[in-house]
């Protein structure tokens, strides 16, 4: 019984799996070789990233908080990466889209593969977190609102910026609501944790 | 057989004094909290390790010992972190790889692992039983006294540069901003005697406060309290308060020269531009812009928040310490960084709320006030960190005594079912 329910819960069952296992891991490998040619702020000690991502690799499943933490880094890492994009655009003659936004399409469809094949299937600490993003959310909005009626008052100015601040937010939201649930196939977990380690290798050796 | 006896009475034994050790660790950790970080201001390393860091540290080593040894281990796995405390802490780690210096991100991540990890497991070990719970609210009422009393004869009688212990009124105002109400709510529910302490408490508490944070979080943890408590009488004792504390913020501003009025008004000295707070507060916003998930790394805001003001003027006038703690923790560790500090107030702050409707329909009056007073405390530390931050070194402690005593009261009151 524990055996199935482990099996359900990593999706190995699912006729799904390899369609999920394919987009998530592309998405990643595309990001990864990306941020390699186009990456903004330099990664000073990538030797706490590698090893952040060999503690995740080697967590034991048994304890409930050890994946928990593993799923935290590699959600970090993969955020960084999206990080790394923000700054960066493909052009294509006077269409502009943001690099991050492309990765960011097959990592939407293996989600929905997900939610097929685990409907209703939110964890408690997944609710949490969901709370803790609209809290985010909530504070940051009603700040700047604060923030736009003082300066509005002062200089006659609001601020321009806050819509690229709210853009972002909502991004790595999205990240973060696409690969959360991904991440708890262990399987996927090692795969994109194993992509992860190798590219930040890659960085290193070049140098930057 | 007798041998294998003696043994087992030895073992009971250390581990009795054992329990006795831990509560006298963290009521030297609670009092020496009011000292900061006297009387080696200026020595870094004192920064590091004053008492009440060195106490975590000391439970640190006890927690390390314990779990090497397979007998004693379900000890330190029952006070093992929340799930939430060791994300966060695992963001602030994650973020050094962002770091230019190693030396400031790894001191501020260090104090930050010692204080929650050591911190937690010290108090939570200590308050395993009604009675030292009740002992450390005896330990916070010194504490917080000695802080007020020697504020205000530094405030009145001395240079009134250094305020209190801390030489900070930002600092000292998260420190009383979140143990007035954390005492006093508990001890209206008292005697007459403890009536009238909680009254000169939260009077003297408002009259050295000194900034908005302070005098907000006060009110805010007062007015929480107003409103959770069900007896009358306590209600009546806290409207009082109310009014007390109220006079006392008039009669502390008349005093000394508006310093109040002026922390609440928005513009700086010179009547044109908007105070630097605000500027601050928006260029850590605008910092999520670039740095949304980096951040500054753990412990850096000051290396680039200069960077971020674009248009706005940059006035050097922002005094130390005056930071929105929420903004802080979201430029510093990104928004994962952020996320899981709000985990960790969702979480704590649910138990209290939780604990506090079912403790006070269930139990006695004084372990609802005690349920109530630690709900008031965490909308205080809440309300205190807009305008300051609960992270700094010599507060942090105070935040994680309070979630230790979130977390105590539910194991104390509401598992041991027994327990009157």
């Amino acid at each position: 019984m524990t055996s199935n329910s482990h099996k359900l819960k990593t999706g190995v069952h699912s006729c799904l799996y390899p369609a999920q296992l394919l987009f998530f891991t592309s998405a990643i490998i595309t990001l990864s070789i990306m941020n390699i040619y186009h990456g903004t702020i330099e990664i000073k000690r990538p030797v706490i990233l590698i090893a952040a991502l060999l503690f995740a690799f080697l967590s034991h499943q048994k304890s409930c908080r050890l994946p928990v933490i593993s799923k935290m880094i590699i959600l970090y890492i993969i955020e960084m990466s999206f990080n790394q994009l923000t700054e960066r655009y493909l052009r294509v003659q006077s269409i502009s889209i943001r690099l991050s936004l492309i990765v960011i399409v097959p990592i939407a469809v293996s989600y929905v593969f997900f939610i097929f094949q685990n409907p209703r299937c939110l964890s408690l600490i997944t609710n949490i977190l969901f709370t803790s993003w609209s809290f985010v959310f909530a504070g940051i909005i009603l700040q700047m609102l604060f923030l736009w009626m003082l300066l509005s008052s002062i200089y006659g100015y609001g601020y321009g910026h806050d819509y690229a601040v709210l853009a972002n937010m909502c991004l790595y939201f999205l990240v973060f609501i696409f690969s959360w649930q991904q991440l708890e196939n262990i399987y996927l977990n090692k795969i994109v944790g194993s992509v992860l380690a190798v590219f930040i290798i890659i960085m290193t050796v070049r140098g930057h | 057989m007798i041998l294998k006896n003696d043994i087992l009475l030895i073992q009971n034994k250390i581990l009795s004094r054992l329990d006795m050790l831990f509560v006298s660790l963290a009521g030297v950790t609670i009092v020496t909290s009011a000292l900061h970080f006297w009387p080696f201001r200026d020595s870094g390393l004192w920064q590091i390790l004053n008492i009440p860091n060195f106490c975590c540290g000391i439970s640190l080593a006890t927690a390390a010992l314990f779990l090497i040894t397979k007998k004693y281990r379900s000890i330190v796995l029952n006070f093992i972190p929340d799930i939430s405390v060791m994300s966060y802490l695992a963001i602030n780690i994650l973020s050094i790889s962002f770091a230019d210096g190693l030396s400031r991100p790894l001191s501020y991540t260090i104090k930050l692992g010692l204080v929650f990890i050591g911190g937690l497991f010290l108090f939570q070990k200590a308050l395993t039983n009604p009675k030292a719970l009740k002992l450390c609210y005896l330990f916070l009422v010194i504490a917080v006294s000695l802080s007020i009393i020697n504020c205000i004869l530094t405030r009145l009688f001395f240079d009134q540069k250094q305020f209190g212990f801390h030489g900070n009124v930002f600092k000292y105002g998260t420190y009383i901003g979140i143990l007035v109400p954390l005492c006093s709510i508990y001890l209206l529910s008292g005697s007459t005697l403890q009536v009238l302490i909680a009254t000169l408490i939260i009077t003297f508490g408002m009259f050295s406060a000194g900034s908005a944070g302070a005098c907000l979080a006060i009110f805010a943890g007062l007015i929480t309290a107003l409103v959770m408590i069900p007896k009358a009488s306590i209600k009546l004792s806290i409207f009082l308060c109310i009014l007390l504390a109220t006079v006392a913020l008039y009669v502390s501003n008349k005093t000394f020269d508006g310093a109040i009025t002026r922390d609440f008004i928005i513009k700086e000295d010179d009547g044109i531009n908007l105070r630097q707070r605000y500027i601050e507060w928006q260029a850590e916003i605008n910092l999520l812009e670039k740095r949304g998930i980096i951040g500054t790394v753990a412990g850096c805001v000051n290396d680039y928040r200069s960077h971020f003001y674009y248009r706005l003027p940059k006035l050097n006038t922002l005094r130390a310490c005056d930071q929105n703690g929420f903004l802080a923790v979201g430029a510093e560790t990104g928004l994962l960084g952020l996320v899981a500090f709000i985990w960790i107030l969702i979480n704590y702050g649910k138990m209290s709320f939780q604990d506090c409707l079912y403790l006070q329909a269930n139990r006695n009056s004084q372990v609802g006030a005690m349920a109530t007073a630690n709900t008031a405390a965490f909308i205080s530390a809440i309300t205190a960190n807009f305008f300051s931050s609960v992270h700094y070194n010599g507060i942090l402690i105070i935040f994680v005594f309070l979630l230790s005593l979130i977390s105590s009261v539910r194991n104390t009151y509401r598992d041991n079912t027994d327990e009157t």
